[in-house]
């Protein structure tokens, strides 16, 4: 055969790894509001020496677990070229994903029952291309806060963990800026204060990638029409009205694409031919008023509206999805008391979509080997909708009691309404922290939460107008250790039970998706973090778990991304005259595979059917990967230039991704991933 | 909503880091006995694929092997097919017409049915069976006696219904040419291949393969929706006992006007007989076959 059907064969093979890109992953789940009672300053500069006059007071924790990871750390993370939201890979409960894999795995939870929240507002994903880099500007990031369960009533619409991204403002100490140039994509960022009490900030981004690809791939594998190329933009303006009070105008956007056009049919799946094109870009503004009182009283409020579109065609399947987006917030905390406060709070979710979609009938749900079936032996649906109504407000009260000065308590309740399935929830919560010492902390939770069906799910012609809301109840336990000079050791153990979950029916028959569905995930966690001065850093976590899932009447088998054993150890340090270096090592149990057993040839089609083992039933091989960062930096007059080399799988790790098969499913070859990737780049900083 | 169809960067860096490595199995060479597709012909209409209730109809599949008379068993049977939005089909009724034949010798799997006058003309008849080289079927018909799993084989055919007909499209032998010139069917005699009057060629040498299709091939469907095709999509498929050919698969999208396609063929470097397999197929249960020889000398 000649080897351009290989190479086709392997591109199809790869993006079939891919597991939420499109905007039927984009779940029609929560606004919830992550946001710090205080109001903090406007950014400043470590090296900064002018006194602001409001003070950031870090409110008592209202979750188990909270897991923070500061800029300057992500910023020298090696493996992570830079960015901020890679750097969740090195915290305790999040499992390995590859790129194309979507949003991380929290505590055996899959993509799509976790939420990423900007500044409280929830975002349709967290990376480009379902893992290549973050939709967010890193130099825009003030704190990435991960839960990876047992989150406030504050979050919702969720039965795994909450990713929460806290915008910062910009600095007010002149202007900044910073170009960044590497093989993966630029970067350009500017701020700057315009009053006292103004100022400015904006980050723009775009890939390289399409400079390159069409050099990349062999010429008769497929014509490349456009590269695929990823965009994103963000640009915040932050007004004082007084000491306490802030308004802050957000604007941000990304946009995806690819098209492509294949020369020749599929040998696998002659359902894929002609071309594949496809996009998917949201662009939002949010005003949001905060307040920080004085007499135990603070507040916001937050409304943002914008547009997401998608759009996918494969062969002679098509979507297109238009939806204009409204997320309301606010939430208001009174302290009643030196030993109680009161918070409440209200947030709203809503989507107005307009789609189109003429393919296979949507199946994909995790377990389900057959969603890697040959599109053309498939049966085609067809379904138009110009108006589809998602509404889903909310309301939650958390209340945080201290009877005793050590002992906090903190139970809380939310009810959410889910408008297009007529469907409500109650999830009553608790968190209890004692604090043995100044240095040693004992932690626990246990609550309800709940997380409706993807929209598209319940649309008639789709999916089951039937479907109710799917809950997971969380228990969590722990014990947390503060170390000289910020250093921390943690230790967790943590259980998760989910009911009605919605699953595919057998053979994608009608009513095509049930509430029958169970989950159940049990574990622990160990992690540990040093600070060597102000430039060095080491984290270790070692996560080990079990996350299962059941049909009615079936045993229990492995989730789709079961990692009984995840190791990370990263650290960083400066090494004087400019010099960083840094390394992660990474240690992280293969993923589950569903063996294939033998093909039915499908007369009608001329594809060969998988016969497909035990969902789960086999582990692909240990996956290792060595990671290393070099940066060397330049004090040129006001600014720095920095040069690095940021090499991920520096000893080339063959890890299995996955496996190819031959046309007949009768012999196969481990796919890996990526091999060693070397990101040069070079940035300017004023 | 096909999970495969997620765009990511993978596209781009998984093509370069995995590299475009030989095939496992090349599926356009005939090494080993396998089924490229079937036909199915109503009784007394043989040009109609989707028999109607209480119709006759015969389901006749395309078996191809290195061997010029391969050995092999293979058994059908028919049932009325459980409604399906997945891939495979499955019975809801107990078969009402069935074969068991252990040893074919050469001859085409084939499988006479009638179509129960009770069944739902929008439902499906679902045919299946295994077709199992130098061996017999055991009786589930999933499977082959011997250490050869042999072939599984399904294939689900419409009901005729009204505003619906579905018209086997046609492999016709004036529109099938090598190197520009009409290439008539020959029945291959013996693999050294004298004196047929085969089309003779070098050894290494390339050529052209072309078909030509009749826009009367592709039925026109229902459309509900503009979203849904106007017409049927063809698949043309190529195989080949030996030599190289650029690729197996042509897809006729329901809305080109590309009729006629081309393939290349480098005939292989050693001398003997070379047969070749068209298969059209119209995604529906309709399709055509046919085989063609050349003789590398």
């Amino acid at each position: 055969m000649p080897r351009r059907e290989s190479c086709v064969r392997s591109f199809i093979f790869v993006s079939s790894l891919s597991a939420a890109g499109g905007v039927l992953a984009l779940s029609a789940r929560a606004a919830a509001q992550s946001a710090s009672p205080s109001l903090p300053p406007p950014a400043v500069a470590a090296e900064e020496l002018e006194f602001e006059g409001t003070a950031e007071v870090e409110a008592p924790p209202r979750d188990v677990t909270r897991r923070s990871v500061d800029n300057q750390v992500v910023q020298n993370m090696p493996g992570t070229r830079g960015d901020a939201l890679r750097a969740i890979e090195i915290m305790p409960g999040v499992a390995r994903t590859s790129i194309g894999q979507g949003d991380p795995i929290l505590r055996g939870a899959a993509a799509g029952e976790s939420q990423v929240f900007l500044d409280g507002i929830p975002v349709p994903f967290m990376f480009h291309f379902g893992g290549a880099t973050s939709f967010m500007s890193s130099r825009l990031v003030e704190k990435l806060d991960v839960y990876p369960s047992n989150f406030s009533a504050r979050y919702g619409r969720a039965v795994g963990g909450v990713i929460d991204i806290t915008a910062r403002d910009p600095r007010s100490d002149g202007f900044h800026a910073v170009l960044d140039v590497s093989l993966i994509d630029s970067s350009a960022f500017v701020e700057a204060p315009v009053t006292r009490d103004l100022s400015v900030a904006a980050a723009v981004r775009r890939s390289n990638i399409d400079f390159v690809f069409d050099k990349l791939v062999p010429d008769d594998t497929y014509s490349v029409v456009a590269a695929p190329t990823y965009f994103d933009y963000q640009a915040l303006v932050s007004y004082r009205l007084d000491s306490a009070t802030r308004l802050r105008l957000l604007g941000y956007g990304s946009r995806d694409a690819l098209s492509l056009l294949f020369s020749d049919a599929n040998d696998e799946d002659p359902g894929l031919a002609g071309s594949i094109r496809g996009r998917i870009e949201f662009h939002r503004v949010g005003l949001e008023l905060r307040h920080q009182g004085t007499r135990g009283v603070s507040g916001f409020a937050n409304v943002t509206a914008g547009r997401l579109g998608l759009l996918q065609h494969l062969g002679e399947s098509e979507q297109r999805f238009d939806a204009t987006e409204l997320y309301g917030r606010t939430e208001a905390s009174f302290d009643l008391h030196r030993a109680v406060r009161l918070t409440a709070g209200a947030d709203f979710f809503g989507w107005l979509l307009a789609g189109k979609y003429h393919g296979p009938q949507p199946g994909g749900l995790e377990g389900d080997p057959t969603d890697g079936d040959p599109l053309a032996a498939q049966r085609s649906i067809s379904v138009e909708d110009e108006s589809v109504v998602v509404a889903q407000p909310a309301v939650y009260l958390d209340l945080q009691l201290r009877p005793l000065e050590p002992l906090l308590i903190s139970p809380g309740v939310r009810v959410d309404y889910y408008g297009e399935l007529a469907d409500s929830s109650v999830d009553p919560r608790l968190a209890i922290r004692y604090e043995l010492a100044t240095t040693t902390a004992l932690k626990g939770g246990a609550g309800y939460y709940s997380q409706p069906p993807q929209s598209w799910q319940s649309m008639p012609g789709v999916g089951n107008p039937d479907l109710k809301h799917f809950r997971a109840l969380q228990i969590s336990a722990g014990v947390e250790q503060k170390l000289g000079g910020g250093g921390k050791l943690t230790a967790e153990g943590f259980y998760k039970r989910v009911e009605d979950l919605v699953i595919g029916t057998e053979n994608r028959e009608a009513p095509q998706f049930v509430n029958t569905g169970q989950g159940r995930i049990y574990g622990g966690e160990l992690s540990g973090e040093a600070h060597f001065g102000s430039n060095g850093f080491a984290y270790l976590a070692y996560t080990l778990s079990r996350s299962e899932r059941r049909r009615p009447g079936s045993d229990w088998r492995l989730f789709d991304q079961d990692q009984t054993h995840v190791l990370s150890l990263a650290g960083s340090q400066g090494l004087g005259r400019g010099w960083t270096v840094g390394v992660r090592f990474r240690l992280v149990s293969g993923n589950p595979t569903t063996p294939i057993a033998g093909a039915t040839y499908d007369v009608r089609t001329g594809v060969y059917l998988p016969i497909y083992g035990a969902t789960n039933s086999r582990r692909d091989p240990l996956f290792n990967q060595l990671d290393a960062r070099v940066e060397k930096q330049w004090r040129i007059g006001p600014g720095k230039v920095a040069a690095y080399v940021d090499v991920q799988n520096v000893y080339a790790a063959k890890n299995p991704e996955g496996y190819r098969y031959s046309f007949d499913y009768s012999k196969r070859e481990a796919v890996s991933g990526l091999s060693l990737f070397p990101n040069l780049g070079l940035r300017g900083e004023l | 909503m096909k999970r495969a169809l997620s765009l990511t960067l993978v596209y781009a860096i998984g093509l370069v880091s995995l590299g475009c490595d030989d095939p496992l199995e090349s599926v356009e060479l005939i090494d080993e006995l396998r089924v490229l597709g079937g036909r199915v012909e109503v009784t007394g209409d043989p040009g109609r694929a989707a028999p109607a209730p209480g119709e006759r109809a015969t389901v006749r599949l395309l078996v191809a092997a290195a061997e010029l008379e391969p050995a092999f068993g293979f058994a059908l049977a028919a049932c009325s097919a459980a409604p399906r939005n997945g891939a495979r089909g499955r019975c809801v009724s107990p078969p009402f017409a069935e074969i068991f034949v252990e040893n074919a010798e050469a001859a085409a799997p084939e499988l006479e049915l009638e179509v129960p006058a009770d069944v739902d003309p929008s439902g499906r008849v679902l045919v299946w069976g295994v077709v199992c080289p130098n061996g017999s079927p055991r009786p589930d018909r999933a499977r082959c006696d011997g250490s050869d799993p042999g072939t599984p084989v399904q294939l689900e055919l419409e009901l005729a219904h009204a505003g619906d007909v579905n018209l086997n499209p046609e492999l016709q032998a004036s529109s099938i040419a090598f190197d520009d010139e009409q290439w008539p069917e020959l029945t291959a005699i013996e693999r050294a291949c004298t004196g047929l009057g085969s089309i003779a060629v070098a050894p290494g040498s390339s050529h052209t393969i072309s078909v030509t299709l009749d826009e009367s091939d592709r039925d026109a469907l229902p459309r509900p929706t503009e979203l849904d095709p106007a017409r049927e999509s063809l698949q043309l498929s190529h195989f080949v006992s030996a030599g190289d050919i650029t690729r197996a698969f042509e897809s006729i999208a329901w809305d080109s006007d590309e009729l006629t396609r081309q393939v290349s063929w480098t005939a292989p470097s050693t001398p003997g007989l070379v047969r070749m397999w068209l298969m059209l197929r119209d995604f529906r249960g309709g399709g055509a076959f046919t085989t063609r020889s050349v003789c590398v000398r």
